[in-house]
């Protein structure tokens, strides 16, 4: 656990420091101009996570998400904006740490719907992976996530061309009881999540910042294999082609997160403290 | 005294007639002094006269024999035995003295021609007899006087009879050592009339023995001594119409044995003596003619027919029959082994201990006394029976009143812790005395040995009732400590770590129910006691296991739980969580069946109920532990809308009591 942690703090630090220079360098190009903030766009997005444990150690991670937003006249969920499916698979190295790595397949939906210079949908593949720190603590946890996204897009503007992008993902986040000591079933909680996103690759240029998510939530944990979340998440980042640009959203987030266990009843046994 | 004048002229003139014809045959006695050795081997100094008869020599005229010796074994004591009388054609004849003397020579001496004479002191027996061609006739006298100075000083017993024919005939008197006897004989020597012993005058009262004789029968006996008077009964002396003929001392033995008083009843101290004072004196009396120092007088110079002495009449019995004797050896062996059996208990330590402790015990140990005393005195009828003597007693009459006097007390007295207690004793009962071949006798000891079997078990019993409350005292002891032990572990005297809210929830009902068990327990007797302590410390010992129990449930409880329970690693939150298996079974368990189980055992706390309640947790956990590892889908479908204890305990196939 020791050494866990210390690997952790190191990633940590790394990640602190990348976005200390990556800032650093943006304030160097931007010393002459000064940052505006769109007003926040409005999002639903509905997401169920899944994970089914095939062996001891491995996991099938599959997500789902199911994105709205808002319309001229609706907030939130004026217009379909986005159908993301991301699938993995999860190794358990270590009891506090875990690694992922699998594909998403992200549906864009345009941004302006009867508007024929923009596609109804575009696909935007990504590759992915994960490295999920875990801090328990006497009463609460504490989380460290790294996560990095090889993504391809495009917009849905007629005629646009793909572009690949390095996503460099830090989420600090925590789980706290709060009607129980200790997470467990019938916990509710509350979790402070913070997440920054930083990007790379050609297109990217001095908007390094694609996106900063304050995301406080409620959960439940509804039993071992089924808990729920809900919060509202704020966020703001760099516009890809105008780095004084940051753009805001307001998304409201209910996400379902189920963990099933597939293996054969016998083999479940070992997990079973019977002969304790 | 009387003598016979004209037997006496008869036997001299027979006598006359016959030494008359003697002498003409032996022509021309001569006299002759030789040394003679008597029967008995004692030697001395004869001086007779003899006659030929024939080829033979016979006494004929005077007779004197001499005998002087130093006793071997006396200090200094001189003995001097002479015989002296006269013989008719070697018979005896006429009169005839015995003189036997012991004699101690004095330190007075004096020399009278040459010969140096002492005078002395001493006893002489002297007996003065008449004979009559042989026999006994005429007045005979033996007397012993006391010598002193050579000179007789006084006569201590002198006995005169007179005899007939060599038969006693007439009256018998005299004084021995200051008794005076007398008596009589008639026809035949039959002992007749009245036959008196009067003692030496005692604080001024004289004490008579009387004996009542009807030719030779003995028809009464007693013995008065002032105002008081004792009768000897007898039993089996009647004669009837068959008897025998019995010289005195086969008479006087028969008469110790028929007396029924001394032998088989009361009798005092004072009675039983002078019967047998008077038996000897009568014997000393009649014996003094004929015997002394052991030899028969009369015997020991040829010449005379001993004469007889009284007779008595005796019934003639028959032979005892087969049946009679086989009778007589069975009860004799039985009352051996009721004797071995009373020995056994009277000789055994712990009875001898508890007698003085144990009421029961103690009477009952008088009462096997009673029966050893009432067995012995049996035992000593039957070898009485068995006794020679009883040829001549008639059994069938003396047999009644002889068992009649055996019996056994009322009442038995007995002593326990200092204290003396008395008794009514149910003894069993001799169904008939009459002797008919000891038939009733040997039944009635067959009862006795029962009884005394009886006894044994009694004892047994009262013992074993003994040990039981020691035993009971000792349990107690034990049950309090249980009791305290309850009650302290229900009201938590002790602050245990084990102590629970179940046990606080029944602490009341606990303390209650033990209250009252022992209340109902202290309201018993000790009999009841005895029957009910087991239980009450089964039931202590009840209450002190659904202790453990209880203190056990809040760990097996949560080995319940966690058996029904998994660990599940949830990859949300990286962590292992606990997930509930068997739902419905686990919370049939928690929510209906341990409330169903916790009310069974709050409405079973009684000693009565609680036992058999006490497996009910442990077959409820094992079942609940083994069904774990079992499909249960079917039993969860069943359990889905089952709230009954009862119903869960159906389906989970608990065996409960």
């Amino acid at each position: 656990m020791l050494q866990l942690n210390t690997n952790s703090r190191g990633i940590v630090s790394t990640l602190w420091l990348m976005i200390a220079v990556l800032c650093w360098q943006n304030q160097l190009s931007a010393q002459t101009q000064k940052a505006t903030f769109r007003p926040p766009n409005t999002n639903l997005w509905l997401g169920t996570y899944a994970k089914l444990r095939l062996t001891d150690k491995i996991f099938w991670d599959g997500q789902f998400h199911f994105r709205t937003g808002e319309s001229d006249n609706v907030a939130f969920v004026g217009q379909m904006a986005q159908i993301y499916n991301r699938h993995a698979v999860s190794f358990r190295l270590k009891p506090n740490f875990l690694f992922t790595v699998g594909p998403v397949l992200r549906l864009n939906f345009t941004p302006d719907p009867g508007n024929p210079e923009f596609k109804t949908m575009v696909v935007e593949p990504r590759i992915w992976h994960e490295y999920l720190f875990a801090m328990p603590y006497e009463r609460f946890m504490v989380y460290h996530r790294i996560r990095i996204e090889h993504r391809w897009s495009k917009t849905n503007r007629v005629g646009d061309d793909w572009i690949f992008r390095n996503r460099w993902r830090y989420k600090f986040y925590m789980a706290i009881p709060i009607n129980k000591p200790k997470l467990v079933p019938g916990a509710w909680y509350f979790s402070p999540d913070v997440e920054i996103i930083m990007q790379s690759g050609k297109p990217v240029g001095g908007s390094p910042l694609e996106d900063l998510r304050i995301y406080p939530q409620i959960g439940y944990i509804a039993s071992p294999t089924v808990k729920y979340t809900v919060g509202p998440m704020y966020t703001t980042g760099q516009s890809l082609n105008d780095p004084y640009d940051f753009r805001t959203r307001w998304v409201l987030r209910f996400n379902v997160y189920l963990s099933l266990d597939v293996r054969k009843w016998e083999e479940k046994i070992p997990e079973i403290r019977i002969f304790d | 005294m009387k003598c016979k004048c004209t037997y006496l002229l008869l036997v001299t003139f027979f006598s006359f007639l016959g030494g008359f014809t003697q002498r003409i045959q032996a022509q021309s006695p001569k006299l002759k002094e030789v040394p003679y050795l008597l029967k008995s081997g004692i030697a001395g100094e004869t001086r007779y006269q003899f006659a030929v008869s024939g080829k033979d020599t016979i006494f004929q005229g005077p007779f004197s024999f001499r005998s002087t010796s130093l006793d071997a074994e006396g200090d200094n004591l001189f003995l001097s035995l002479q015989y002296q009388g006269n013989f008719k054609n070697g018979l005896n004849d006429g009169a005839w003295s015995y003189s036997f003397k012991e004699l101690r020579p004095l330190r007075d001496f004096f020399e009278d021609d040459n010969k140096i004479t002492f005078k002395s002191r001493g006893t002489e027996r002297l007996v003065k007899a008449e004979f009559a061609l042989g026999k006994a006739s005429g007045c005979w006298e033996w007397l012993e006087q006391d010598i002193d100075l050579s000179s007789a000083t006084g006569t201590s017993s002198r006995m005169l009879a007179s005899f007939s024919q060599g038969v006693l005939l007439g009256d018998i008197e005299g004084d021995i050592n200051g008794h005076h006897l007398s008596g009589k004989a008639v026809d035949g020597g039959f002992a007749d009339g009245t036959w008196v012993i009067n003692y030496p005058e005692k604080n001024n009262i004289i004490m008579q023995e009387v004996r009542q004789f009807q030719r030779g029968e003995l028809v009464a006996h007693y013995l008065t001594s002032g105002k008081y008077m004792l009768h000897y009964r007898y039993g089996g002396l009647e004669v009837q119409d068959e008897w025998v003929e019995v010289p005195l001392d086969v008479y006087l033995m028969v008469l110790s044995r028929a007396v029924l008083n001394s032998a088989y009843g009361e009798f005092s101290e004072l009675a039983s003596q002078t019967f047998q004072q008077s038996n000897r004196l009568w014997n000393d009396a009649l014996d003094g003619f004929l015997n002394h120092r052991g030899e028969r007088i009369w015997e020991q110079i040829p010449g005379a027919e001993e004469p007889s002495m009284p007779k008595f009449k005796l019934p003639k019995i028959p032979a005892p029959s087969t049946r009679e004797l086989s009778n007589s050896a069975d009860i004799k062996k039985m009352i051996a082994e009721i004797q071995k059996d009373l020995d056994d208990l009277l000789n055994d330590s712990e009875i001898e201990i508890n007698r003085y402790i144990n009421s029961k015990v103690a009477l009952y140990v008088e009462a096997l006394k009673e029966h050893q005393k009432v067995l012995k005195r049996y035992e000593r009828l039957l070898k009485d029976l068995s006794d020679p003597s009883f040829e001549l007693i008639r059994k069938s009459d003396f047999f009644p009143p002889a068992i009649s006097v055996i019996q056994y007390p009322n009442r038995v007295a007995f002593e326990v812790e200092g204290l003396k207690y008395e008794e009514s004793f149910p003894f069993p009962q001799l169904k008939s005395i009459e002797y008919e071949e000891l038939v009733h006798l040997k039944a009635y000891v067959k009862e006795i040995q029962a009884a005394v079997k009886d006894l044994e078990v009694a004892i047994d019993n009262a013992l074993e009732v003994k040990q039981k409350e020691k035993r009971l005292q000792e349990k107690e002891q034990v049950l309090i400590k249980q009791r305290d032990e309850v009650m302290a572990l229900f009201s938590n005297a002790a602050e245990r770590e084990d102590y629970n809210i179940y046990h606080r929830s029944i602490e009341s009902a606990v303390g209650a129910e033990v209250k009252k068990a022992f209340k109902a327990y202290a309201a018993l007797d000790n009999f009841e006691k005895l029957e009910r302590i087991d239980d009450l410390q089964q039931c202590m010992e009840d209450f002190i296991r659904l202790y453990e129990i209880q203190s056990a449930i809040p760990a097996q409880l949560d080995r319940i739980k966690e058996v029904y329970t998994r660990i599940v690693f949830n990859p949300y939150t990286m962590i292992d969580m606990e997930e509930r298996v068997k739902e419905r079974v686990y919370n049939a368990f928690q929510n209906y069946l341990l409330p169903y189980y916790l009310f069974d055992i709050q409405s079973s706390l009684t000693c009565e109920l609680l036992g058999p309640k006490l497996k009910n947790f442990e077959s409820m956990y094992r079942v609940m532990i083994s069904i774990r590892e079992q499909d249960t889908r079917e039993l969860e479908k069943e359990l889905r809308r089952v709230s009954s204890g009862e119903r869960i305990i159906q389906l989970l196939q608990i065996e409960w009591n």
